[in-house]
């Protein structure tokens, strides 16, 4: 019988716990060793089906967790042995314990920002005297380069664009994220992803500050969720 | 020990708030399906597998090479009948490329080419 | 399964993307111990809508993929195993 992880911390009380169950309808338990705990629960089966239900059992439970404190949630469908698992504290003790100590006291909040990818693409670049001009006696090689050429500068000037929307939601949540974890993607219309680490408390003022960007620029659709375990945020630092 | 101020409200499962639902949901069907895939060890899956690599290496050469091109082409350093040349053999580069690409069944979204900030340099 | 049951709305099918964008790909993992059945199966062949399906669901999709590649691996020349 494997156990089903779903997250650690050293601030988790079994009595938060008592009347819960996980993926499963297994109840859950508290695995101790040293300062840290992680939060489990008995789970049949040598894989754990990603469906609906399940995905929202590991979300509620480590909602359940992050109720009461911050703890560093394990990705879903972590299955392990007991020995296995009590090896991993053992091993991690110090990294987890630092990892816990960066997150103490927040809780992440997630951020993501559409454009319209195909606006963005048509504003493009400036036309080149050289390229509208354009000998006639160019060849089929010169115009093949003439208009990669057009092709990078676009991508150049699109990429720009993309890491201006970034910095437009990273001054925004200034003073708010402490930490923040972001990927921008000038391809396509999901052109930002982010994640932010911020106090507790202060949710609903982060989800104000991304509304209000997402009223002030029309160019732009924002999405704001949260709180989540630091999911972002519980690996080395990058 | 950080305890959390009994008086506030427990945080309910991650709310979501959006008024574009619709949209985010559509970009985050693209992301989901574009998680990394499980190695497949049939015959058939190891073959692709492999053409999907090196076709990707020749892929990122290649746009490196038309990149390092037009900068070459900007900075002056190429008379007519180079930058002509050039030209011609990138694009017969082109053309082979999609030709191997066709063969393997693939497409640009197929080869891993997103490099991330890796693809800043290329 | 009809397909009524499959169909989330907007709001509950983007609570469930959002929350897969977190907790599939990110998060703690012990090496070697990440065993999430049907998901990646899920996302390259069949797509998310298995995903937003019930247990039962994607037993029957399973079953029915697993009879399909027994089929296209007997007709891979030299047969199947």
């Amino acid at each position: 019988m494997r156990l089903y992880a779903y997250c650690t911390g050293d601030e988790l009380a079994a009595e938060a716990f008592e009347e819960a169950t996980g993926v499963g309808g297994s109840p859950l338990m508290l695995v101790r060793r040293g300062a840290l705990a992680v939060l489990v629960s008995e789970f049949e089966g040598d894989a754990v089906p990603a469906t609906r239900e399940n995905v929202a059992e590991h979300n509620r439970v480590n909602a359940l967790a992050l109720a009461r404190s911050t703890p560093l949630p394990f990705r879903f469908g972590t299955l392990v042995e007991g020995a296995r698992l009590e090896a991993y504290v053992a091993k991690q003790e110090a990294s987890l314990v630092a990892a816990l100590e960066r997150v103490r006291g927040c809780v992440e909040m997630g951020a993501k920002v559409i454009w319209d990818a195909g606006g963005q693409a048509a504003a493009g670049v400036e036309d080149d005297e050289r390229e509208a001009g354009g000998s006639p006696s160019a060849g089929a090689g010169t115009a093949f380069l003439l208009a990669k050429r057009r092709e990078v500068l676009g991508e150049e000037a699109l990429r720009s664009r993309a890491e201006g929307v970034a910095a437009a939601l990273a001054s925004r949540l200034e003073g708010l994220s402490r930490e923040s974890s972001v990927q921008v993607n000038s391809k396509g219309s999901l052109v930002v992803r982010a994640a932010h680490l911020i106090e507790r408390g202060r949710e609903e003022e982060y989800r104000e500050r991304v509304r209000a960007l997402g009223r002030e620029r029309e160019d732009l659709r924002l999405m704001a969720s949260g709180p989540w375990p630091p999911y972002n945020f519980s690996g080395p630092r990058s | 020990m950080e305890n959390f101020p009994p008086d506030s409200p427990a945080p309910v499962s991650p709310e979501v708030e959006t008024e574009h639902a619709a949209a985010f949901a559509e970009e985050l069907r693209r992301v989901a399906d574009a998680l990394p895939e499980r190695i497949n060890l049939d015959s058939r899956s190891v073959e692709q597998g492999l053409a999907k690599l090196v076709l990707t290496l020749i892929e990122l050469i290649r746009r490196l090479l038309e990149k390092q091109a037009v900068r070459r082409m900007e900075g002056g350093g190429l008379s007519d009948e180079q930058v002509e040349e050039l030209g011609l053999a990138l694009m017969k580069l082109e053309a082979k490329m999609a030709e191997l690409k066709a063969q393997f069944g693939l497409e640009d979204e197929d080869l891993n080419l997103d490099l991330g900030p890796i693809g800043k340099l290329i | 399964m009809t397909d009524a049951e499959l169909i989330l709305d907007e709001e509950e099918e983007l609570s469930l993307l959002e929350t897969l964008d977190h907790v599939l790909d990110r998060g703690l993992v012990i090496a070697g111990e990440v065993t999430i059945a049907v998901a990646d199966i899920d996302l390259i062949y069949v797509g998310l809508n298995v995903l937003l399906g019930s247990v039962e669901t994607v037993n029957k999709v399973l079953g029915e993929r697993e009879r399909r590649l027994e089929y296209l691996r007997g007709l891979a020349p030299g047969g199947g195993e």
